[in-house]
């Protein structure tokens, strides 16, 4: 179980936050541009990586807020939350 | 489809708290046999406030109606005519006596109006229990993952968090200990369930 750090509550257990995948990907500003396969990377494909992970959690037994965390999807330290 | 009115309906429907049931039959811990009191207080009216805590009109004009200022510190609560608690750093739960309620939200409306903001009755989907007693901080442990020590929780503090399987907003308001405890109406009953059974030994 891990313990979250909510930047409004402080150090709440995981069981009171939802996961929100990958953080930062931003809507492309002209979907009609885009080309079926950009569409399908914007849509569908996440970087999965070993290591360092920028992902988006949300407070949702608590304040209900997103923010933004850094979690070692390996030894899943939280290095950083914003 | 028309409905036809009956003669009999009464003149006011009769507000019955989500426990009367439950509490009609069921004995309930007391102080005497587990350590804990749990009373369910049902005489409250709810409004949850939503604004921008850095417009500093949208906030004079609150506390004009309230006579006392939002709780600016996450988690935490203030104490006056009415009770206000922090839900969120744009949101803030405010209990009265029952029945208050439609005349602070009418006023509050007034003082806000051409402000950005939101405020919603949610009396009806609230109650409020009571759990007092020395071994109150034993009994919500088993359910509830907050550390609820003396050193970290504190008078005046409150939180949303989880009791078992349903949410609660927990507050201690004083060190007897006695905390408050906010439910969804649908879920008091699971959650005084559990509660009477997690005070058996």
């Amino acid at each position: 179980m891990l313990l979250i750090n909510c930047p409004w509550c402080g150090p709440r257990d995981e069981s009171e936050f939802g996961y929100g995948g990958e953080a930062d990907i931003a809507r492309p500003a002209n979907p009609d541009a885009l080309t079926d396969e950009e569409w399908a990377d914007y849509l569908f494909m996440r970087k999965n990586p070993r290591g360092l992970h920028r992902e988006q959690w949300v407070h949702e037994h608590g304040c209900r807020r997103w923010f933004v965390l850094e979690r070692d999807t390996v030894t899943y330290e939280i290095t950083d939350a914003t | 489809m028309t409905r036809k009115e009956s003669g009999n309906v009464p003149d006011q429907m009769q507000r019955q708290h989500a426990l009367a049931s439950f509490l009609n039959g069921n004995s309930v811990p007391d102080s005497g046999t587990s350590g804990m009191r749990l009373e369910v207080r049902p005489h409250y009216g709810y409004l949850n406030l939503r604004g921008d805590p850095d417009d500093e009109r949208f906030l004079q004009a609150v506390q004009q109606k309230l006579g006392h200022s939002l709780p600016g510190v996450p988690n935490t609560f203030t104490s006056a005519d009415h009770t206000v608690f922090w839900l969120g750093p744009d949101e803030w739960l405010l209990s009265t006596a029952l029945g208050r309620e439609k005349e602070i939200a009418g006023q509050l409306a007034k003082n806000l109006a051409g402000h950005c903001y939101s405020l919603v009755d949610v009396t009806g989907g609230q109650l409020l229990i009571r759990l007092s007693g020395e071994h109150v901080r034993g009994v919500l442990a088993k359910g509830c993952t907050l550390d609820l020590h003396p050193r970290i929780f504190k008078v005046g503090q409150c939180a949303q968090t989880t009791l078992a399987k349903t949410s609660m907003l927990i507050a201690l308001i004083d060190d007897t200990p006695t905390f408050d405890i906010v439910l969804r109406r649908s879920f008091a009953e699971y959650a005084a369930r559990w509660l009477q059974h997690s005070t058996r030994i």
